[in-house]
């Protein structure tokens, strides 16, 4: 089975004609339109091994109706990664263990930290959410 | 069986979700326009403030109390009830949508201590997963469904765990309808009471025991309904699929008042094109456009009041913002009055059909395919710009201009954390543990 793809342009030639007084050239930008299959020709080899593309929401979110987004402000993680604007995942799912980064209210802050082994006396942590994944955009 | 879960204080709930301030203190919402109070942490009710009452008559009860106060931000509320939603249909076999913070649940084929634990496993789970405390209540039919969760919250039954009640016998049933009044059911408003009052029924048992054709004759056939739903025979089938929009409905309150027709016309354009892109979204057209205004009713007595509305029908239904503000603007020249001053307006769009749908015009040359692309591409640069970015002349744009006093008023709205990448929560960095 064949694919056929029709190109046509982006912007329509009698909008661009009479905008310029002049015919449409043919550098403004392609797109390609999927007509649908036909049959004829040489079948596709990959017939039969065709995949879906991959998704990050299926690589990083579990549970959808769990999972929130941060931002991050502060750059006290950047040896874990996390650095000032960062975006956390944050599954509320989890259940927060010692040693996990989580999303917690730490006397009256919302704060992302390091989940502590123990606690001094007179401190509050309440956990908020665990944190699954980090997602840091490189600036050159 | 059907289980009746609700969020307990849903606006508030929310609002203390995403704000750390506000998490232990009484929190108040209030309506569009800062209007009303729309919801109410527990403790915020306990200052002895009424719902739905106007903001400005119970501001003295809230001053002093470290209250926080929220303007409504239903963007949040629907992604955090879209959530619980989700939540809900794992559990279930069925899931009907009764209103933002109310889902109908139905299961089945569990013995009562399994019932128990499903409850009590649901709860868990939402309050977990969203942070948003909900009441499950657990019986054979919706109306005692809905009783079993209001004593969940209100009263509740002996060896009941907090948050979950379940009304699986007779026996509880009976125990249950004992401790409340006819006005606490579902269904039975004040006209019902002063019926059912003529027939010698002024108890919930007595309504259960009462011959269900004599309520029929004085209360019709939803009075009925609630008595064989009483005995525990449902009534109603869960409705899971969502109905198809009948109209589109965009009004406000304006922040003050507002006499100059120029001004209500530009507010009355920008509400029929905000709902032209209701419209559009669900690929529908409309068949008929209602304007209508209303003077203040919190007025002083001698100010006159005045509220009316006036509606247009096209020959073939449109769902371009062009025509459909025209016909807006038509109708309120209508109803127009220069002697009063409006607090409100609003834009109506009916008869909606889909719109590849619509029945064409014998004479109508218009070019709906032009039309369709035109709209489609102000819709698309709208979304990617901001609301109002290409507009009617008419229309104002909310971002461009707020200082106009039709404007609504929203001054303490949260951000729109879970929708808006540019309106995230924060997690501070700092100090570590």
């Amino acid at each position: 089975m064949q694919h056929t793809f029709l190109t046509e342009n982006l912007e329509s030639p009698y909008l661009f004609g009479k905008l310029q007084g002049v015919p449409a050239p043919c550098q403004t930008p392609l797109l390609l339109r999927y007509l649908g299959p036909v049959s004829a020709g040489f079948p596709s080899p990959a017939q039969g091994y065709e995949d879906e593309p991959l998704d990050l929401n299926e690589l990083l979110i579990q549970h959808p109706a769990a999972t929130f987004f941060f931002r991050v402000r502060g750059d006290s993680l950047k040896d874990e990664g996390i650095r000032d604007g960062s975006l956390l995942i944050v599954d509320r799912s989890r259940k927060p263990c010692p040693g996990l980064i989580v999303v917690a209210d730490w006397n009256g802050e919302r704060e992302v930290c390091r989940m502590p082994l123990f606690l001094d006396g007179g401190e509050s942590l309440v956990v908020w959410g665990v944190v699954t994944a980090v997602i840091t955009r490189l600036r050159p | 069986m059907i289980a009746l879960v609700d969020a307990n204080s849903f606006y508030a709930s929310v609002e203390q979700v995403f704000d750390p301030d506000a998490a232990g203190r009484p929190v108040v919402v209030l309506s569009n326009n800062d209007g009303c109070v729309v919801a109410a942490s527990r403790d915020a009710k306990a200052l002895g403030l009424e719902m739905f009452k106007p903001y400005f008559q119970i501001k003295h009860l809230l001053e002093g109390q470290q209250v926080r106060i929220f303007s409504s931000n239903y963007t949040l509320y629907d992604d955090m009830s879209r959530r619980l939603t989700d939540i809900y249909r794992s559990h279930a076999e069925a899931v009907e949508v009764y209103s933002i913070d109310e889902c109908f649940l139905s299961l089945g084929g569990l013995s009562p201590c399994e019932y128990m634990a499903w409850g009590r496993e649901l709860r868990r789970q939402a309050n977990q997963w969203t942070g948003i405390p909900v009441g499950v209540g657990i019986a054979p039919s919706k109306t005692l469904a809905k009783l079993a969760n209001h004593m969940s919250k209100r009263d509740p039954m002996p060896d009941h765990p907090p948050g979950v009640c379940l009304l699986s016998s007779a026996e509880l049933v009976d125990a249950a309808l004992g401790r409340v009044e006819l006005g606490d059911l579902w269904g039975v408003a004040r006209g019902t009471i002063r019926r059912l009052a003529r027939l010698g029924i002024t108890t919930p048992r007595e309504l259960r025991d009462a011959d269900p054709h004599r309520v029929r004759e004085h209360c019709g056939v939803v009075g009925q309904r609630i008595v064989y739903e009483l005995r525990g025979e449902p009534c109603s089938e869960l409705e899971t699929a969502t109905p198809d929009r009948k109209n589109v409905c965009v009004s406000r309150s304006f922040s003050s008042t507002v006499a100059d027709l120029d001004e209500l016309s530009e507010a009355v354009a920008t509400f029929a094109a905000q709902a032209a892109v209701k419209l559009r979204r669900q690929d529908l057209a409309a068949g008929s456009v209602a304007t209508f205004v209303q003077t203040d009713r919190h007025a002083p007595a001698h100010v006159e009041q005045y509220a009316n509305s006036a509606a247009v029908c096209f020959t073939v239904a449109s769902f371009d913002t062009r025509e459909l503000t025209k016909a807006a603007l038509l109708c309120l020249e209508r109803v127009y009055r220069s002697q009063h001053r409006y607090k409100k307006a609003g834009v109506l769009l009916g008869g909606l059909e889909k719109r590849e749908r619509v029945q064409p015009g014998l004479f109508d040359r218009r070019d709906h395919a032009a039309s369709h692309r035109l709209m489609s591409v102000i819709d698309q640069v709208n979304r990617e710009h901001g609301a109002g970015r290409i507009r009617l002349a008419r229309a104002s744009a909310f971002q461009l201009r707020p200082c106009r006093t039709w404007h609504m008023r929203s001054d303490n709205r949260s951000p729109r954390y879970t929708t808006r990448w540019d309106e995230l929560p924060i997690a501070v960095a700092r100090t570590q543990p």
